[in-house]
């Protein structure tokens, strides 16, 4: 009974497929890119996980989906690197209307800061450093970023908080 | 104070302050580097994703996936066909380099030829042999227009192809004679196998098969060699046609039988080796004369 409910659920039908794709992608990009930096390219793990996807489809009922797809990308991710440093990008014209004017006194502050700021964020453990910049700077939800890294809310929170708090001490030099 | 602060704090991250814990969280010592750290985060945002991008990709993936396991099996398709191909030419080219040997008589001449394996042919007038000498050890295969006699060492199934059918033996002697005219084997020892149109027929030693105008007949032979081996032909109920076809293979002669009954059946035998003699035996039973001029034999009745 259970194989005939999941031959006609499966992942194998192309709108479901791509319903899949159009929800997850970004998010399985970005929890990629925040935990193990651009180094890995992040986009081609987005690819590989939903090929991996659509080659099982038939064994996997599109519930279980998600969690596959980010078990996939993170499992090959994991195979290439062994927990090397992680270093992540910024850009200093990230807000570029704003920042025409800069004096190149701000700009060089501003850069002193980001070092700083880099820095720290590769000292984070993979799973902090995704856990807050999802938070910061995608704006999920503490309940989104448990479903995706596979912990319960509270350890999402201490996470995040722990972050921080090493991120200040790191960058303020306490 | 600590753990109200890491509680505003926590309640900050998650968008979950009150006003009243707002005003409280902006009264921390540390709010500013707080702030600070959460607003330039941003810069350290992701790549740009394009979903839409990365579905073609997907997609596209799937498509070369599927094509090239299709690939692979035109490429083995390819490999399977370029083997047959060598291994037809190579075929081929042993084919071009075998040995076939061609063995012919004249009217009036007769050869004998030893083939590989000791077995003899001895081939009457007006006749032809071809065989493949480099696979006769594979293959004792020999193809006959004429007449022949044979006599074949025992070893493998030995052939004898003809436009009328084949004989097969193991080995033993017997004569086939395969004419346009008319297809007769005789057995002189062991036995034969004849198989003409998809039957098969056994002579025993003495067995005489006679296959003329598409009848076939069996007899018995008196004799243990054929008769043109002692310079005669031996004929038994034979139209006249048929009987000078016969003899135009011992012969070098043209009839003319303008005024003659060439139906009528006429037995007994002529010799090989004189005209004259020869003429006689077949005009003489049917009330016929003969005239020699030059290449030409004119009949006439008496």
């Amino acid at each position: 009974m259970k194989e005939s409910h999941s031959l006609v659920e499966n992942c194998c039908e192309k709108s479901v497929f791509s319903k899949l794709h159009q929800r997850y992608a970004k998010d399985l990009h970005d929890f990629i890119y925040y935990k193990f930096g651009e180094e890995h390219n992040p986009k081609d793990k987005v690819q590989e996980a939903f090929l991996k996807l659509w080659e099982n489809c038939k064994k996997i009922v599109p519930e279980k989906a998600k969690s596959y797809l980010f078990s996939v990308a993170n499992n090959t991710t994991l195979n290439v690197i062994k927990h090397k440093k992680v270093v992540l990008n910024y850009e200093l014209n990230y807000k570029q209307n704003n920042s025409n004017n800069q004096d190149p006194q701000f700009v060089l502050e501003e850069k002193e800061y980001l070092d700083k700021y880099q820095k720290a964020i590769s000292n984070l453990t993979e799973e902090k450093r995704a856990a807050f910049l999802l938070n910061r700077v995608e704006g999920k939800k503490h309940r989104e970023i448990a479903e995706i890294l596979g912990i319960s809310k509270k350890a999402v929170e201490k996470r995040i908080y722990t972050a921080l708090e090493q991120l200040r001490k790191e960058i303020e030099g306490i | 104070m600590n753990t109200r602060k890491g509680d505003l704090i926590n309640k900050w991250l998650k968008n979950e302050l009150s006003e009243e814990e707002l005003k409280a969280f902006k009264k921390l010592d540390d709010y500013d580097s707080y702030m600070m750290i959460s607003e330039k985060a941003k810069y350290f945002k992701s790549p740009d994703f394009n979903t839409d991008d990365s579905l073609k990709n997907i997609e596209s993936k799937i498509k070369d996936k599927k094509s090239s396991s299709y690939k692979i099996r035109y490429q083995y398709l390819a490999a399977v066909a370029a083997i047959l191909i060598v291994a037809f030419s190579i075929f081929k080219i042993f084919n071009i380099n075998s040995d076939v040997k061609i063995f012919k008589t004249e009217i009036a001449k007769t050869q004998t030829i030893n083939l590989p394996d000791n077995s003899t042919v001895n081939l009457s007038a007006n006749s032809l042999i071809s065989f493949d000498n480099s696979a006769w050890d594979t293959k004792r295969n020999l193809t006959l227009e004429g007449e022949a006699f044979f006599d074949v060492e025992k070893g493998k199934k030995f052939t004898v192809e003809t436009s009328y059918g084949k004989i097969q033996v193991l080995g033993t002697q017997f004569n086939v004679k395969a004419r346009k005219y008319g297809f007769e084997v005789v057995c002189y020892e062991g036995s034969v196998q004849i198989t003409v149109e998809d039957r098969i027929y056994v002579l025993e030693e003495r067995d005489h098969f006679t296959l003329r105008n598409k009848k076939i007949s069996k007899s018995k032979t008196v004799f243990t060699s054929p008769d043109w081996k002692r310079n005669s032909t031996i004929l038994k109920s034979a139209a006249l046609d048929l009987v000078l076809k016969e003899f135009k293979n011992y012969y070098d002669v043209d009839f003319e039988t303008s005024n003659v009954d060439t139906s009528r059946q006429y037995t007994g035998s002529f010799v090989h080796n004189d005209l004259e003699n020869a003429l006689k035996s077949i005009t003489l039973p049917l009330d016929l004369t003969y005239e020699i001029n030059k290449q030409k034999v004119v009949l006439k009745a008496k």
